[in-house]
């Protein structure tokens, strides 16, 4: 019955309902007067002419008696009367005489009675209990019921005339006005019948007529107003839910229509604003949520209002809780307390702070608050956004030890650190510096001349990559070269130096410093314990090769001794031979070993490398081609051109004539059929040492031999040679500092290499000259060149 | 019936020298100057022994004695292993351990130059006899 009811109730608040009952109301009472008004003057129509139509009945049985009553005819009156009654609608007629006796009557029982001057009837004329003596046919008038109809009543007064009391009979007195009364009785039935059947007939035409036009009023109101209003109300109904698939179906262009199209419209902004406002709403919501600060919105007693995951998480507080409770698990406000100021003021403020989580643990954040204002401005809470830095302070942190470790590194290196900032100026100038240089890191930090510290080519990098220049290696890796002290000390370094960059751009620069004092001291002690224990392999070697010579010259005499005892020539021929021969080696024995054993302290001297390569090629030019043996240059013209050279030239001398003799006696050896050649290279390595090349493709060495030749008294030419050869070549290679290596295979060639440092070269003292150029480029290592190398010093 | 001994040197010197001294000794003597040379005549004089030279050029005195002592037909020769002074860094010690190392018997006797007359006929004779 709920919804009934509920139904009615919307029924009778829906606005086609009200319309409808105040349209049907008036309606319905203009049509109930109208009715009312029309009936009205029918009936009065109707009555006016029943009772025309009753006294001109009257008038006619008055006429029709008159002859009967002149001439005193009681019965034919009567008869008359009687007669007249048969008339259709004829109720009654009684004529009353004077007194008020009935003296004629349709109904005979009638006939003698006397009617009461104060009935109905007669109260109009005989209310002054006077006989009247004219009368209104209004007043003459009356309605009374009758065995279930009504009748109507009409009396007529009978007027003496002068016919009547001048009759014969002289009934009538002249001074009589009127004689009697005619009462004639009519029925109304037919009156009644008629004035119904006209009730009904207009009642029901005027409500059909009203039920027609509610029902149009109503139909039109459910078609054009009720429908459409009731989908509006639907469609906002649904848009209160949230509901925007609603689709008004109205096309008219009346006012509901215009304002179904505009609901559209509405609907639509009102959906996009909604859709906007809801994704907004999560956007902030997942933002407070998801976004990895700690979030919390703080009233005016400190109280967290809200709070995000983050915050819950990490500090465990919860609503109601104070901030300070919840932050640092204190139980008063922070003296330092920032919000407060947001609060009051108004004011964003920021502020780091050291947390304590619920563990205990500190975390370092940094607060922000903003004030939330109410619609009129006023400060209703602050919002603290709290960013976690417990990375960045664990990171600064440990940038500090690193920095502290570096600094360590850097000040107690052995080797001097001179570094420069992005400007160019000394930044780092390390203990092991200031021991190297000199000077306190006070008054060099900050210098801009590089000079003083730096090599020359090194500083030129630095303002090449200063001026953007491309330097093809950034970098000086073990450059040998000295540096000038505070008290004008040459000191010679080994120095690697790097360009830094940072993205691309020269940050600043770094240099090493390896102190070679100590290590100069030591290679020459080395060097000369070297030549020492060079002397010692050599007496040994000298022994045996004494003895070598000792046996020949022993054979010899024996076998001189034999072929004198036998009396044989051609023996005593051959073992004076081999005496000969064997003294003839002693002499050169001694001459090798003169030359190796002499302590001649070598002789730089500025030396043109290519034409000291070239003297000797020359040298050996005629011996060469003797045994079809080509000797060809391929000297290097930078040698040379770059820096001056200071060599021992007889010493190189002296290794170049060995090499290229051995090459010769090589392909001499060889017995391949082949064009033997003999190359003589010089040139300079990718370390920046001066090497010499000689390089044949005569017999070659097999393992053996190569794990002898530099040993004191090897020879692989039998008799002819001492074995000193290759050992001096190495001794005056190593004077220089240099090494010397070789490759060889059987049957292939060989190819011996000299190496001798630039910077020995250049600058054999170990100081530079004044007039030499000591620093040179070295850099790459030539890692490829894994070739069997041996070097001298290891052989020796 | 003289016994018959190949002497292996580079050294001419060497040669004439140790071939007067066998020969004086009554021994017969033959010459080679290299490995090559001598392992031919081991074949042809069929010698009684074989006295090399470790260090010789062509094929060395070690190789030869290798190839020698494989050969199933000529490992028998006893051989006396001659080691030169110009060689100072291959010593005996080298040799025997070189050898070892590669599972070959030992030669039968061992000089070292100088050559002391009487202690190489000992050898000899130790090996062959008169």
């Amino acid at each position: 019955m709920g919804w009934l009811k509920e139904k009615l109730t919307d029924l009778s608040r829906s606005l086609a309902f009200k319309i409808g009952l105040w349209v049907g109301g008036i309606l319905l009472g203009s049509y109930v007067i109208f009715i009312y008004l029309v009936l009205d003057i029918q009936q009065k129509l109707f009555f006016d002419r029943l009772v025309r139509e009753a006294d001109r009945f009257s008038s006619s049985v008055i006429k029709a008696t008159r002859y009967s009553m002149l001439h005193d005819d009681p019965e034919a009156t009567q008869n008359i009367v009687s007669n007249m009654s048969t008339e259709a609608q004829i109720y009654a007629i009684r004529i009353y005489n004077h007194e008020g006796i009935t003296k004629f009557s349709s109904h005979a029982e009638d006939v003698g009675t006397r009617v009461d001057k104060q009935a109905e009837a007669c109260f109009a004329c005989h209310s002054k209990d006077e006989p009247f003596s004219h009368v209104v046919t209004d007043q003459r008038t009356r309605v009374h019921s009758h065995e279930g109809y009504r009748v109507l009543g009409i009396i007529t007064p009978i007027y003496n005339e002068p016919s009547c009391y001048t009759a014969v009979c002289h009934v009538h007195p002249a001074n009589q006005k009127v004689l009697g009364v005619l009462d004639i009785g009519m029925s109304m039935k037919g009156y009644d019948a008629h004035v119904r059947s006209l009730v009904t007939k207009i009642v029901l035409l005027g409500l059909g007529t009203c039920a027609a036009v509610l029902f149009t009023i109503v139909a039109i109101m459910v078609l054009r107003v009720h429908r459409p209003v009731t989908m509006l109300r639907q469609a906002t109904r649904m848009i209160a839910a949230g509901d925007f698939t609603c689709d008004i179906q109205i096309t008219s262009e009346d006012e509901i229509g215009q304002c179904a199209r505009g609901f559209t419209i509405m609907r639509d902004q009102i959906r996009r604003r909604t859709q906007e406002l809801v994704r907004s709403r999560w956007e902030y919501k997942n933002l407070f949520e998801q976004v990895p600060c700690f979030i919390c919105v703080i009233n005016k007693d400190l109280q967290i209002v809200r709070q995000n995951t983050c915050m819950q998480d990490r500090f465990k507080g919860s609503i109601g809780m104070h901030c300070y409770e919840v932050f640092k698990k204190r139980t008063e406000q922070c003296e330092d307390c920032h919000a407060l100021d947001t609060l009051t003021r108004g004011a964003s403020c920021r502020k780091e702070h050291c947390g304590l989580t619920e563990s205990g643990e500190q975390s370092n954040y940094v607060s922000y608050t903003t004030p939330i204002l109410d619609d009129k401005g006023n400060v209703i809470y602050a919002m603290i956004i709290a960013v976690d830095i417990e990375d960045r302070v664990k990171l600064e942190k440990e940038l500090m030890a690193t920095k502290d470790f570096q600094t360590n590194l850097i000040d107690n290196s052995i080797h001097g650190i001179v570094a420069t900032d992005e400007h160019g100026k000394i930044a780092i100038f390390n203990r092991a510096a200031e021991a190297l240089f000199g000077y306190t890191s006070e008054d060099v930090i900050g210098d801009p001349s590089l000079e003083k510290y730096f090599p020359q080519q090194f500083v030129q990098r630095i303002v090449d990559s200063y001026l953007g220049k491309e330097a093809e290696i950034p970098r000086v890796i073990a450059q040998e070269t000295t540096i000038l002290s505070a008290e004008g000390e040459q000191i010679p370094v080994r120095f690697s130096g790097f360009i830094l960059t940072e993205n691309g751009r020269t940050s600043g620069s770094v240099g090493f410093y390896q102190d070679l004092r100590t290590y100069k001291k030591l290679e020459r002690e080395k060097q000369a314990s070297d030549r020492l224990a060079v002397v010692g392999q050599t007496v040994a070697g000298l022994a045996h090769g004494i003895k070598n010579i000792i046996q020949g010259l022993e054979g010899g005499v024996f076998v001189v001794q034999s072929a004198v005892e036998d009396d044989d020539k051609e023996l005593l021929a051959r073992g004076w031979t081999m005496v000969q021969k064997n003294i003839a080696l002693v002499s050169s024995l001694v001459q090798d070993l003169l030359s190796y054993a002499k302590e001649r302290p070598p002789q730089y001297e500025e030396t043109d490398v290519n034409l000291l390569a070239e003297e000797v090629c020359a040298l050996y030019d005629i011996r060469a081609q003797e045994k079809s043996i080509v000797i060809e240059r391929q000297f290097d013209s930078q040698v040379g051109a770059l820096f001056k050279t200071y060599l021992d030239q007889r010493g190189i001398h002296t290794c170049l004539s060995n090499l290229v003799a051995n090459a010769i006696d090589a392909c001499e050896l060889d017995k391949k059929d082949v064009q033997h050649k003999i190359v003589v290279k010089t040139g300079i390595d990718g370390e920046g040492n001066l090497v010499f090349e000689v390089s044949d493709n005569g017999i070659g060495m097999t393992d053996e031999v190569k794990s002898k030749i530099f040993s004191s008294f090897f020879s692989t030419k039998g008799s002819r040679g001492t074995g000193l050869g290759l050992l001096i070549t190495s001794k005056i290679v190593m004077e220089h500092g240099g090494e010397m290596a070789f490759e060889s295979e059987p049957g292939e060639g060989t190819r011996f290499v000299l190496k001798i440092p630039q910077s020995w070269a250049s600058d054999p003292a170990g100081t530079p000259r004044p007039d030499s150029e000591s620093y040179v480029d070295a850099e790459v290592v030539d890692s490829d060149s894994a070739e069997s190398k041996v070097s001298a010093s290891e052989l020796m | 019936m003289p016994k018959k001994i190949l002497i292996i040197d580079d050294e001419p010197d060497v040669l004439v020298f140790l071939g007067t001294l066998l020969r004086k000794n009554g021994y017969e003597v033959c010459e080679a100057c290299n490995g090559e040379e001598g392992l031919q005549k081991i074949v042809s004089e069929k010698p009684d022994l074989v006295c090399l030279d470790l260090l010789m050029p062509e094929k060395t005195g070690i190789k030869m004695y290798r190839e020698l002592k494989k050969d199933q037909s000529l490992k028998n020769v006893p051989v006396i292993m001659v080691t030169g002074f110009s060689t100072p860094v291959i010593g005996y010690m080298d040799f025997k351990k070189f050898i070892h190392e590669r599972s070959i018997p030992p030669p039968e006797g061992y000089i070292e130059k100088p050559i002391n007359k009487e202690e190489f006929l000992k050898a000899v004779k130790e090996v062959v006899g008169t």
